[in-house]
């Protein structure tokens, strides 16, 4: 496969662990490890982008929804999806035990 | 940085949603997931569960396109396993082996798992944290 040399900036305790890992056998060397790194990620954005695309477009209040019970981060926005999905539970409980 | 790493662990309910479409929260979330890096553990118990319950041959294929996301770890039920699992079936959900093959592999990994309200009370008294169904 062609590559490309580039330069790049990491976080200090980042390369540290990445040369602690190259430095046990982990990777033949740090550029190995950045693209498997990378590679990886690729790779689960292009799986994320076909679900998208076989099921998606999702609304907002799913995606409010998926990102809490994922533990992903908040967008703005989400707790007034998560306050009504919690509203609607609320209220299939009470129309269950009348 | 980097993603936390972690995963959640699908009941039946869930898994059933997500084949069948009824809604798209669990299509949805199986996106966030995978895009997240954490994994989404489905006990082949469980699997087995939610194929009994779908009827359509499109919604089998959906479960199977499901299941064959990179994210998606299917948890064999261990021979040396059975024993826990059908004590904890018969301890706290009236013997469903399905949820508690969740629940052990639950417990086990940490993960919560997502299952719908009517058999949330089953994992969290078999210890397991439990993540609601909208």
């Amino acid at each position: 496969m062609a590559t490309t040399k580039i330069t790049i900036t990491v976080d200090d305790d980042v390369l540290d662990h990445v040369k602690t890992a190259v430095g046990a056998g982990e990777a033949s060397n740090v550029s190995a490890y950045i693209t498997e790194a990378a590679a990886q990620r690729v790779a689960r954005e292009a799986r994320a982008a076909e679900i998208e695309r076989r099921w998606g477009p999702f609304g907002p209040k799913a995606l409010a929804w998926a990102r809490s019970a994922a533990g992903a981060a908040p967008e703005p926005g989400d707790d007034a999806y998560l306050a009504q999905i919690e509203a609607e539970r609320s209220a299939r409980r009470r129309a269950a035990s009348a | 940085m980097t993603a936390a790493i972690g995963g959640r662990v699908l009941d039946v309910p869930a898994l059933v949603d997500a084949a069948a479409g009824q809604t798209e929260y669990m299509r949805a979330w199986l996106a966030v997931m995978t895009r997240q890096g954490y994994a989404v553990a489905v006990p082949s118990t469980v699997r087995a569960g939610a194929a009994a319950g779908l009827s359509a041959a499109a919604e089998l294929a959906e479960l199977d396109w499901f299941c064959a996301g990179g994210a998606v770890l299917e948890i064999p039920l261990a021979a040396a396993d059975t024993a826990a699992v059908s004590d904890l079936a018969k301890e706290h959900f009236g013997g469903e082996i399905a949820a508690a093959h969740a629940a052990l592999t639950a417990v086990r990994r940490a993960w919560p798992v997502i299952t719908s309200e009517d058999r949330a009370a089953g994992f969290t008294s078999a210890g397991a944290d439990v993540e609601l169904l909208p």
